[in-house]
């Protein structure tokens, strides 16, 4: 009963309905919706586009595959999210185990995109040199956001970037509400200590 | 408060989660620490670059690419693969089980295919100059017939032409079949005196007793042991008892058949000693060959050869012509034999012998 009154909004569910009863192509609707989405939370967390384009790639396959098991206990987008939260986990720790094997310095932040960054240019308005130093900071961040622990990255990611409510982030990750607190204040501690290091004066 | 524990709690009071009391304590430690104010803003300051973070774009036909590969994994969900064998838990068992079923039925094939098999490599030509000369030679044998020196076909020439004239309509369109057979199996058997027996006792096991009356009716004139009883004289050499088996009677009728008829197979017979066959039906084949062999051995058999087959036990051997009948005898205490008698002339030489012991499973 609880499920189902916090569900009205759920404005996917007549997508995911029509893909259960075995409509592929409303599967098109919801991969439109939410792909940049994932896509964000997927960038942000491995800070690789080519690795995060593979994440979401892979958590839409497999929401497709279980979307039979979807019963509606939460909105149908925390559902896809907490697969492609999942996913993520799973390639940062395939990738943790890769570099042990090729690097020794396993504490190295990930790798940002360099040319290929996907950061759409401004034109026009904003002067070029301030659209490089945009891209230098934000790419700084990237790296610290990088260095953060795996539980504390993914809290920061949820709330700061993408914006989720505490209840929203407590469903994806099933954890606790205290927690998903106390873990995103560490974060955003650790956040500014690692800008501060870089950058000096913030 | 130490500017630690007021650090710690910093993000929480910019995030307003904190007591009221909490919050104050705060307040008042950052109006006097400027090292504390420094951490506030600093944290103020990282979330606003964290916020002012650009979005990422998905690549070009990313939804194309992900919807591709999930009509791919549509697909194979539907596809045949899976269709056979998914659910694995039920389809695996099944499939095995398939397996041992075809394999154990391809041995079964192979095993009771096999003498069938040596049945239908018989020589196709011997077969076929049979059927042209037998044929057109047919009406002609009971004239031929009464100067053959056989002792067996002297008796009913006339019974066998009576009976000829009186089935008249039955002769002609059963005898291109049967008779053609016969004829395959008599042509084996002349050409080859010594062969095995068994080959064609196997025929015999699947077209006998059809055939007892076909034989009676297509050759009338040839076989006086075939004749009905009806017809039978009563100087009859040996009378037949109805026999329970009907397979052994026709296979017996055939053997004399053989031999008197043609005059032109004569003389292949002559020279090779006479033969008789007996079939036994016993309780229990494989006792029952030991004391065959045995008896075979008390009676003074020569070339005892021991075959089995299917459950069957066929014994080859000579024996002298005086000893047949006494032999004959003793075989009735193994089991039911389908003879009672033997042919008279069997007496003055050596007899090949075929004993054929079967049992009921």
């Amino acid at each position: 009963m609880e499920n189902e009154s916090r569900t009205p909004g759920d404005n996917d569910i007549e997508y995911v309905l029509l893909c259960q009863k075995g409509d592929k192509e409303a599967f098109a609707v919801l991969v439109e919706r939410h792909q940049k989405k994932m896509l964000n939370m997927a960038y942000r967390m491995t800070g690789n586009y080519e690795d995060a384009c593979d994440i979401v790639q892979e958590a839409f396959l497999s929401a497709y595959r279980s979307l039979k098991t979807f019963r509606r206990e939460s909105l149908f987008s925390t559902w896809l999210y907490r697969i492609v939260v999942n996913h993520t986990k799973n390639r940062l720790q395939q990738i943790k185990a890769r570099s042990r094997y090729e690097d020794p310095a396993v504490d190295d932040p990930p790798e940002t995109e360099g040319d290929r960054s996907p950061f759409p240019m401004h034109s026009g308005n904003v002067p070029l040199i301030e659209q490089i130093e945009k891209r230098e900071i934000n790419e700084k961040v990237q790296e610290c956001i990088g260095s953060l622990d795996g539980e504390y990255r993914e809290v920061l990611v949820l709330r700061d970037i993408q914006g989720f409510s505490y209840d929203e982030i407590r469903d994806i990750l099933h954890i606790p509400d205290g927690t998903v607190k106390s873990r995103l204040f560490r974060a955003r501690t650790a956040l500014k200590d690692c800008l501060v290091k870089i950058f000096g004066d913030l | 408060m130490l500017c630690k524990d007021i650090e710690h709690n910093l993000p929480a009071y910019l995030e307003d989660a904190l007591s009221p009391r909490e919050k104050g304590l705060i307040e008042e430690h950052l109006a006097l620490c400027p090292h504390c104010k420094k951490t506030v803003e600093d944290l103020e300051k990282t979330a606003k670059l964290v916020r002012e973070m650009e979005e990422v774009e998905p690549p070009p036909w990313f939804t194309q690419k992900i919807m591709s590969r999930v009509r791919e994994e549509a697909q194979t969900k539907k596809g045949i693969f899976r269709k056979l064998f998914y659910p694995l838990h039920i389809k695996i068992p099944i499939q095995a089980l398939t397996t041992v079923l075809i394999a154990v039925l391809a041995f079964q094939i192979y095993k009771f295919g096999e003498p069938e098999i040596k049945v239908m490599v018989a020589p196709p030509a011997a077969v076929f100059e049979a059927g042209k000369e037998h044929v057109p030679a047919a009406p002609q044998k009971s004239p031929d017939f009464t100067p053959a020196p056989s002792s067996k076909g002297k008796a009913f020439p006339k019974e066998g032409a009576k009976k000829e004239r009186d089935l008249p309509a039955s002769s002609p369109p059963d005898s291109s079949d049967t008779t053609l057979r016969r004829e395959r199996m008599r042509i084996r058997h002349e050409n080859e005196p010594s062969a095995q027996k068994s080959t064609i006792v196997e025929e015999e096991k699947e077209t006998a007793p059809d055939r007892v009356d076909e034989a009676v009716q297509a050759r009338p004139s040839a076989k006086m042991q075939e004749a009905p009883k009806a017809l039978r004289a009563p100087a009859y050499e040996y009378k037949r008892e109805e026999s329970a088996y009907t397979a052994g009677a026709a296979r017996e009728k055939r053997r004399y058949e053989t031999a008197p008829t043609a005059p032109m197979v004569m003389g292949a017979v002559v020279g090779t000693p006479a033969r008789i066959s007996f079939m036994v039906h016993v309780k229990d084949a494989s006792i029952a060959a030991e004391n065959t062999k045995k008896l075979l051995k008390e009676s003074g058999a020569r070339k005892i050869q021991r075959q089995s087959r299917d459950g069957r036990e066929v014994f080859t051997a000579e024996i002298s012509g005086q000893k047949v009948r006494e032999f004959m005898e003793q075989l009735k205490t193994i089991g039911e034999t389908d003879k009672t008698g033997i042919p008279a002339d069997m007496l003055e030489r050596d007899v090949s012998i075929t004993i054929e012991l079967f049992s009921d499973r």
